[in-house]
């Protein structure tokens, strides 16, 4: 039975065709108002060459901000900071989670202690966790540095987040230590409704480890990891505080994403109009990559009904 | 030992390891935040936290600012949390049972809101704010919050409604239990672990906001405590210990709230967002 | 003369203080905003003077307002931007250009009449009107440990000598800002030795950033860094406070640094000589009080400037501030001079100080700074030479007209 039938025999059950426009109303207008304006504001101004200082000051210069950035290496660096960025997020965010979450995927003693122990970083706010970050890698009495260089593992003079070939694996990490509880317990959860007689199945049939995963475990969790990649992808191509705070999309522009070069132009150079075009470039992409993810989630759903 | 044996004694390492890490800078923290200003620059660190300076953390309650950004803080995070439910739970149930005129522009609309990033709209949400005194108030600082909460607390909760069998509400109306009422009595009951966990999400996203409170609060007693404590970067005069047992009274509540409501997220998670 | 010029501000003042309660019988409510307000130190004692100016009349009500200094700017005119803000802010000098070519601040030329201004105040009028006044004026000069440095450096190579040989034991010779995200204090420090080396940024409005002499002042600063003498990625809050505790013997820093750190330690050995750069010219930074044009009371703001600038005032404002001026000539006394000797050094050097700004190009300064700071950078990380770096940057400034 499809939601329609039951929607219409709900919405006649219940006595009114206007309930479920009752029910939409004010969540809609609400988005309207705090986040369609403010948008359509947004896209005003990347026409136009307004100032932080005069944002109600509108002189439209048509595309000039954008072909701006087409000529400025800076924008095309950012590009690839965000694409390196966001591909190490999602990589090292579910690679992580998933192994986490196939460790605790077994019974052992403490395991619901350890699993609330491992959660706690994605509790965290990003404020705190940038500045005990930033404290502990910082070059003389960082606890970091302290521990490596005995062991003769620190980098060239003692440098992560000021270490322009550094910076960004270094805050890549530290994104990737904050959010991958949140894969693990996701895909956790989703490891529960993989049948158990199928595993013990495979387990007679002597299966190995890899075999069984590929087999029973992998086609029951997929959406979930699907699903996961393109949250981890939206969320890090929106990230702001926590790269703002440790690096500042320093040095030497390593660390400079698409939101911390928007940021910049708007509020450090106050050129608002470049801002909201480097915003429009943004959205833009994550536009493209929910669109890619869909298509490609559509196909998969059909293929599988095909066979 | 066999093979599978020393598979699961790797495993049980590996899994504790990553426990460790997991907790190592909030463990860092508070002994950072207990160490003596000798220790502090000293040939080899303080390796455990000295008990005899937990006076730090008196010390920063004194001082009154904390106090006031905590309390900032939590007013702003729940005033998100019920403003965020309240738009949430109807439009997500009308999402997951009704056919209605638009739904799938409003669906997309949902979906692209996602992709924002709050940076692109503090300056238009300035502006819109400004003429309505909402600038250096907690009101906009939930408006704006929420404005960001609501289509992933939306998309959460319309799943969670989904997995609710239809047959539940029918047999409530024909009890005699109608419109809103079946989905406040009936429906909501069996999702409570989803509302839970939207509760939580939207409260974590209150309290941890940083962007909007930095520009839209120049009041001080209006300032919470993410805007604070980034105040500290690159502040000559605080001793790093107070700067680290500020961090610490600042994350233990979202990690408490966290911990307490584990059962309720995990299952939400599971039941809502992940489902697709 | 002065101080009848003086007594004039002060009747002026009064004056308006009475025109604004004529105009309302409630007090006019303004707001303050100061980086220096949120400071452990100083905030305290600026927020008392605040406090003493509402107890002292009824007609203006002055609330003081914090924002972190690291995001005080971007913070302010985000909000005059959306028509709002605090009506009297005490700005860097390069966003007093900005604000000012954006018409958002009011003219002080009113305010300013009669008073004796030192000079770093003129940095503030653009194109012919006072649209500041400073809160604290600091010049640069090197700070150094006593009990550490016995030998005093004239030369820039004897300050490299020294520093070396300081570097052992957890003692670091020297310290300042280097890392990208304390961007404006790199372009601080760095503009010290491009000054003191006779170069500019910019001269009527024409970049100089290839220029030998500034050249040769980028690569001074890169000597240092590369000399090993310095607390690689310490920021400035950590290597003051390092300062303070006896692990650092020298750096170049500005006349209110002394005072913080005797906050910091009580008992911090502290003394002052000028840069041992080969010219005397060195750098000077400034916090500078305008009013907001956005502000619903104007004429309130006007009032508590001016009460500001009277004598009495300023010399409040001087006794907590050190070895920084207020914007007035105000006399040392003795007992401060005895207590902190290194004031006289910051003091010499009032009429050799330059503000932090390429001339003629001021409200371009976050653009020129960022381009700069970006190619020293580079220069630092060994990815490029000083000169081909300050010719790339020279090049990318000249594409901003």
């Amino acid at each position: 039975m499809s939601s329609h039938s039951h929607g219409t025999q709900l919405a006649r059950i219940h006595g009114s065709r206007w309930l479920p426009y009752m029910l939409v109303l004010p969540g809609v207008v609400y988005l309207l108002v705090f986040q369609g304006i403010p948008l359509l504001q947004e896209m005003r101004l990347s026409v136009s060459n307004t100032s932080l200082l005069n944002p109600s000051r509108f002189n439209f210069i048509g595309v000039a901000n954008f072909s701006r950035l087409l000529r400025d290496p800076n924008f095309f660096n950012s590009i690839q900071v965000t694409a390196i960025y966001v591909a190490g997020c999602v990589i090292g965010t579910i690679g992580l989670g998933l192994f986490a979450a196939l460790l605790m995927d077994r019974e052992f003693t403490g395991r619901s202690f350890v699993r609330s122990l491992i959660i706690i970083p994605w509790a965290a706010p990003p404020v705190a966790i940038a500045l005990v970050f930033r404290w502990m890698l910082n070059g003389q009495y960082g606890i970091v540095n302290r521990g490596l260089e005995p062991l003769g593992l620190m980098p060239a003079e003692g440098l992560w987040l000021d270490n322009p070939s550094l910076a960004l694996i270094t805050v890549l990490a530290i994104t990737i230590w904050q959010l991958f509880p949140f894969t693990a317990v996701v895909i956790l959860a989703s490891l529960q409704s993989v049948p158990k007689e199928l595993k013990e199945a495979a387990q007679i049939d002597g299966a190995g480890l890899w075999a069984q995963f590929h087999a029973v475990t992998w086609p029951v969790i997929r959406p979930t990891v699907a699903l996961l990649a393109l949250l981890m992808t939206i969320w890090s191509i929106r990230r702001f505080e926590l790269i703002w705070l440790l690096t500042q999309g320093g040095p030497v522009g390593s660390t400079n994403t698409l939101v911390i070069d928007l940021y910049r132009r708007g509020f450090i150079i106050n050129k608002l109009g470049e801002a909201a075009a480097v915003g429009m470039v943004g959205m833009a992409v994550s536009v493209l990559v929910t669109i890619a993810y869909f298509a490609v989630a559509n196909r998969a759903t059909r293929a599988e009904k095909m066979r | 030992m066999t093979r599978s044996e020393f598979i699961s004694h790797a495993a049980l390492v590996i899994i504790f390891v990553l426990a460790g890490l997991a907790i190592f800078p909030f463990y860092w923290m508070f002994v950072t935040a207990t160490t003596s200003d000798a220790n502090m620059f000293a040939a080899s660190p303080q390796l455990v936290p000295s008990l005899s300076q937990l006076g730090i953390f008196a010390q920063i309650f004194e001082e009154g600012a904390v106090k006031t950004w905590l309390a900032n803080s939590f007013i702003i995070a729940a005033g998100t949390t019920v403003l965020t439910l309240a738009l949430a739970i109807p439009l997500g149930y009308a999402f997951a049972r009704f056919p209605f005129w638009g739904k799938a522009g409003v669906g997309i609309g949902l979906l692209v809101t996602q992709m924002l990033p709050e940076a692109v709209l503090v300056v238009p949400l300035f502006s819109i704010f400004s003429p309505l005194g909402l600038l250096n108030s907690y009101a906009g600082l939930i408006l704006a919050n929420t404005a960001f909460t609501l289509p992933v607390i939306t998309w959460i909760l319309k799943n969670a409604f989904d997995t609710v069998p239809v047959e539940i509400e029918e047999a409530a109306v024909l009890d005699g239990c109608t419109g809103i009422n079946a989905l406040v009595r009936v429906v909501l009951p069996v999702i409570m672990p989803s509302v839970a966990a939207s509760a939580v999400i939207a409260f974590f996203h209150g309290w941890n906001e940083y962007v909007f409170a930095l520009t839209f609060i120049t009041n001080d007693t209006l300032k919470p405590a993410s805007v604070g404590l980034a105040g500290f970067i690159g502040e000559i005069s605080t001793p790093i210990q107070s700067v680290m047992a500020v961090g610490v009274v600042y994350t233990l509540p979202a990690v408490a709230l966290y911990l307490l409501m584990q059962r309720f997220i995990v299952s939400g998670m599971a039941a809502g967002s992940v489902k697709g | 003369m002065i101080d009848r010029r003086n007594l004039m501000a002060g009747v002026a003042a009064l004056a308006l203080l009475g025109s604004v309660a004529a105009a309302a019988a409630e007090p006019a409510e303004i707001s303050f905003a100061a980086s220096m307000l949120g400071e452990p130190l100083r905030g305290p004692l600026l927020t008392a003077l605040v406090e003493e100016f509402n107890q002292s009349q009824d007609a203006v009500h002055v609330t003081p307002v914090t924002t972190p200094f690291s995001s005080f700017g971007t913070t302010m005119f985000t909000q005059m931007g959306g028509g709002g803000g605090p009506d009297v802010i005490a700005f860097d000098q390069p966003n007093i250009y900005a604000a000012a070519e954006a018409g958002l601040l009011v003219s002080l030329d009113e305010v300013v009449d009669g008073v004796t201004l030192l000079p770093g105040n003129n940095s503030l009028i653009v194109d012919g009107v006072q649209y500041g006044v400073a809160l604290d004026i600091s010049n640069y000069a090197l700070i150094y440990n006593p009990t550490l440095v016995t030998k005093v450096p004239t030369t820039f190579d004897e300050l490299v000598a020294e520093a070396k040989a300081q570097t052992k034991d957890g003692v670091y010779g020297f310290a300042f800002r280097h890392t990208q995200a304390e961007e404006a204090g790199v372009w601080y420090d760095l503009s010290n030795y491009v000054y003191g080396n006779g170069g500019h940024w910019a001269v009527d409005g024409n970049p100089t950033i290839n220029s030998a002499e500034t050249i040769a002042g980028v690569t001074a600063y890169k000597t240092l860094y590369d000399a090993n003498v310095i607390p690689k990625g310490a920021d400035a809050a950590t290597y003051r406070r390092m300062f303070a505790e006896g692990k650092i013997a020298m750096m170049i820093d500005n006349g209110g640094i002394p005072t913080v750190l005797k906050g910091t330690n009580p008992d911090a050995a502290i003394a002052a000589a000028p840069a041992p750069l080969p010219t005397k010219a060195i750098g000077q930074v400034m916090a500078a009080l305008a009013i907001n044009g956005n502000s619903k009371s104007p004429d309130a703001a006007k009032a508590f400037m001016k009460w500001f600038l009277t004598p009495e005032t300023q010399a409040k404002v001087q006794g907590f501030l050190g070895g920084s001026t207020a914007a007035t000539p105000i006399a040392r006394t003795k007992e401060e001079l005895e207590k902190a000797p290194y004031i006289e050094v910051f003091d010499s050097l009032g009429d050799v100080a330059l503000p932090f700004m390429p001339q003629g190009l001021e409200a371009e300064t976050p653009q020129v700074r960022n381009i700069v700071v970006e190619a020293v950078m580079r220069v630092l990380a060994g990815q490029t030479d000083v000169a081909a770096a300050m010719n790339e940057a020279q090049s990318q400034v000249e594409a901003l007209r």
